[in-house]
């Protein structure tokens, strides 16, 4: 009867302990998802920004409406990728795909911009010069967005992976968060023509 | 009563909560003694005489026994204490976050673009701003139901949370009336004692969980069919135990009631008294009446929370049934109404929820752009008499919130973008640092370049014009207005803003007093989001335990006015006021660490030593009849430091 008693105040002990885990990954989890709603206010702004300074940019690229399509295409994309994301932040299909989305949209931006090189008039056209200088904020709004973002996910995932939490947080749902990394376009590119 | 009364109060309910939980305790272990006796009992039976045990107190030879009592009460006791220790550890780490995130909360990004969220976030700053307190974050719960809540133990860690039943149904009067309900929970230091009782009171609850466990042990499939299955007796305990956990949730509950329910009809009053529209939250409880979601918030864990909401978050109330539920956590709501307005003898009429919530977003699509109507009656800026004055603290009015929202207006729409988002936030409070000495700003420029993202450093450039335009009187207001968005930082970007901060002010090796009050403010109500939260305790009752601490703020802020002869004025304020003769201290004496580490102290005096102190200061500015704004915002430094809020002058 002794050995019950203490049996079950052992118990009782480890009860308190995992629920203590359990609580600590909740709390992380909450936190890198509130993080993710940062981006998704800065991404919706780009993606807001985009279809206007296409429509600037039609006027004067009469002849390039391909690439302005393949941007607006690309956004489209961007922006279902982005809603699907944020139904569950962190879950690593969902973020791939909007990592992917969103590397195609640099690009294509990066062309649309290596076009609007080619065309002074755009390039001194006001509206254009706003949302360009607009554009380009919100881009780094996204990234310090995404760096908060980042940061909790690393945090939940170390977390996650220190000792005594590794024994629960699969058996709880706490999966590995997927951080948002954006492949750079550029970087893409330079790496192509080295093979 | 005065802020200083309510806080007396509060202090006096958190005595009573903790003598309540010592009786409830009491009377739990010896309920879960019954239960062990009667749990022994039973196994002696199923088992006659083959229940031998060495140890005396768990043969059950009469129902009284000194040892059995002994290791029944350690047990039950260390267990309660344990889950309220556990419980009370939790809540400090993440303060009013963690009730939000419980309930399955959003945090609302303060750049959030939807009509109806900017509206939410818009009622709160004003009314933040207006009675002085730093603009909580503000949570969203994914909730039909209407209801609202507001948790947290200091201004720090406040926040807010509303359903989203409650921003799609609510016109933006009763919307107003709700959240000034909140806001009266916050100034009158009800959050504070919720979040006292949700500790202490989760100990309670562990019992039957307790008996729970014993009854469902043992019965997985891990278990060989012999050893499967648990013993009669235990299961006997276990059944016992789980209803003695009953009892214990019941007198928790019945505290929870005796210590908050009479407060929401306080809260009620106060959210009349706060926007002068006794319409908007009457109309409020009249459509959580009408609706058939009523106030209610599914949600597991919205049980033990029940108190910390607006409306009933549990039970649903029948359309126009005259409810009253003694046992529910708020009053019935035809009494609230009636209370409120007290010729209502109508039913409740049931609410369309389409039309209402389509009312409701055209009302929030049209007024959007100007958020309160601004044309009403000049306001009385002046302030002549500092009693008056004194009242206000902590209380709101009309009129306070309509110059809240003027002052909102005033500032320009690009800074207040700007204030609202953590990138550029950041740059914001850089530009507030800046120097306006060229030479100076140069040296802070080359210094940030070092450490801070160019990007930001673009953005402050942009946004210094504004900056330096803004009216003095706008810096304090845009400063509460920051902390929301700021808070939504990572730890990492935390560190680095904390260190950009401090270089900006050390630049040039002196620290004014409006980088003093910056950095003291964002410090102060950052730090919580990052860091656990310490509990205050009152440990200084009287004025002569702090005359030092008291002396080095009024000498510091007769230092900020024009006076004529400072040291004849501090004797008269401390014997006056103070009643305590204080050594008038040399102006070397008067560093900004010694102010620091005095304000520390002074957060410890009990309510009655502050608002002595904050009344010498108001004597103190108006020595001269010239309100400087180094003297208002040195009061801000001061009050707020002390966790009391100012309403702006």
């Amino acid at each position: 009867m002794e050995v019950l008693l203490i049996l079950l105040a052992v118990i009782l002990g480890l009860i308190v302990w995992v629920i203590i885990i359990y609580n600590r990954l909740v709390k992380l989890k909450n936190r890198f998802q509130n993080a993710f709603s940062q981006i998704d206010v800065q991404l919706r702004r780009r993606y807001d920004l985009i279809p206007n300074l296409v429509e600037t940019a039609k006027g004067y690229l009469k002849h390039e409406q391909d690439t302005l399509q393949k941007v607006i295409e690309a956004r489209n994309h961007a922006l279902s990728a982005m809603k699907k994301a944020s139904k569950n932040p962190g879950d690593g299909k969902l973020m791939q795909a909007l990592s992917g989305a969103e590397g195609v949209l640099g690009g294509a931006m990066i062309n649309l911009n290596a076009l609007t090189e080619a065309y002074p008039d755009l390039k001194a056209d006001q509206t254009m010069q706003q949302l360009t200088e607009e554009l380009t904020s919100t881009e780094n709004r996204v990234s310090f967005a995404r760096q908060a973002y980042n940061d909790e996910v690393m945090f939940y995932n170390t977390q996650r992976e220190i000792f005594p939490d590794v024994l629960f947080s699969a058996m709880f749902g706490f999966h590995l968060a997927v951080l948002f990394e954006v492949t750079n376009a550029e970087v893409k590119e330079a790496v192509r023509v080295n093979f | 009563m005065d802020f200083f009364g309510h806080q007396e109060q509060a202090q006096r309910r958190t005595y009573a909560l903790f003598m309540w939980f010592g009786c409830a305790v009491i009377v739990v272990v010896f309920a879960v003694y019954a239960a062990v006796t009667a749990g022994l009992f039973a196994g002696q039976l199923f088992q006659g005489d083959s229940f031998q045990s060495q140890t005396e107190w768990l043969q059950v030879r009469s129902f009284w026994n000194e040892a059995r009592f002994f290791w029944v009460s350690t047990a039950t006791v260390s267990l309660i204490i344990a889950g309220s220790v556990y419980k009370t550890h939790q809540l400090q780490q993440g303060g009013g976050a963690a009730v939000a995130d419980m309930l399955g909360g959003k945090r609302l990004p303060s750049n959030v673009e939807d009509v109806l969220a900017k509206r939410t976030l818009n009622v709160v700053e004003e009314m933040a701003i207006a009675s002085g307190l730093p603009v909580p974050p503000v949570y969203i719960l994914n909730q039909p139901g209407i209801n609202a809540f507001a948790a947290g133990f200091s201004s720090s860690d406040t926040v807010i949370g509303v359903t989203r039943g409650a921003i799609e149904m609510l016109g933006r009067d009763e919307l107003q009336g709700v959240i000034a309900h909140e806001f009266s929970h916050i100034l009158h230091g009800d959050t504070r004692i919720n979040m006292r009782m949700m500790g202490l009171l989760y100990g309670m609850t562990l019992i039957s969980d307790t008996g729970m466990l014993l009854l469902t042990a043992r019965h997985s499939e891990r278990y060989s069919s012999r050893q499967r299955g648990t013993h009669p007796a235990m299961l006997v305990l276990g059944f016992l135990l789980f209803l003695v956990g009953l009892i214990g949730m019941m007198m928790a509950d019945l505290i929870k009631r005796a210590v908050s329910r009479q407060r929401e009809f306080l809260a009620d009053a106060s959210a009349v008294q706060f926007t002068r529209n006794p319409e908007g939250i009457s109309n409020a409880l009249k459509v959580i009446g009408g609706y058939k979601e009523g106030s209610q918030v599914r949600h597991n864990d919205a049980s033990p929370m029940g108190h910390f909401f607006f409306g009933n978050a549990l039970k649903r109330l029948a359309v126009g049934v005259k409810a009253t539920h003694w046992w529910a956590s708020h009053p019935p709501l035809l009494e609230r109404i009636r209370r409120i307005e007290p010729h209502f003898r109508g039913q409740l009429k049931t609410v369309d929820q389409k039309n209402k919530q389509q009312r409701v977003l055209a009302e929030a699509s049209v007024g959007f752009a100007q958020s309160m109507p601004v044309d009403a009656q000049p306001i009385e800026t002046t302030i002549n008499d500092y009693q008056r004055w004194l009242a206000s603290v902590g209380e709101l009015e009309e009129a306070k919130l309509l110059q809240a929202a003027k002052q909102l207006q005033q500032m320009p729409d690009r800074l207040r973008n700007f204030a609202h988002d953590s990138y550029t936030a950041r740059a914001v409070c850089y530009a507030l640092l800046l120097d306006t000495n060229d030479a100076q700003r140069h040296i802070q420029m080359s210094l940030l370049e070092k450490s801070a993202d160019k990007n930001v450093l673009r953005e402050m450039l942009d946004i210094q014009r504004e900056v330096m335009d803004l009216a003095v009187e706008l810096r304090l207001p845009l400063i509460d207005m920051m902390l929301p968005a700021l808070k939504a930082m990572s730890l990492l970007q935390y560190q680095v803003f904390v260190k950009n901060i401090r270089i900006l002010i050390k630049a040039d090796h002196r620290i004014s007093l409006f980088e003093y009050m910056l950095q003291r403010l964002l410090l102060r109500h950052l730090k919580p989001s990052f860091a656990s939260i310490q509990l205050r305790q009152v440990k200084y009752r009287k004025v002569q335990d702090l005359s030092a601490e008291c002396g080095c703020v009024l000498s510091m802020l007769i230092a900020c006015g024009s006076h004529a002869e400072p040291e004849v004025l501090f004797k008269t304020v401390t014997s006056e006021i103070l009643g305590a003769s204080m050594p008038w201290p040399p102006a070397r004496a008067l560093h900004l660490t010694r102010l620091d580490e005095s304000l520390a102290k002074l957060e410890c005096a009990a309510p009655s030593v502050k608002k002595a102190l904050l009344m010498a200061c108001m004597q103190v500015i108006l020595a001269d009849g010239l309100l400087h704004v180094k003297e208002s915002e040195a009061l801000r430094a001061i009050a707020d430091g002390m966790d009391c809020p100012v309403p702006v002058i």
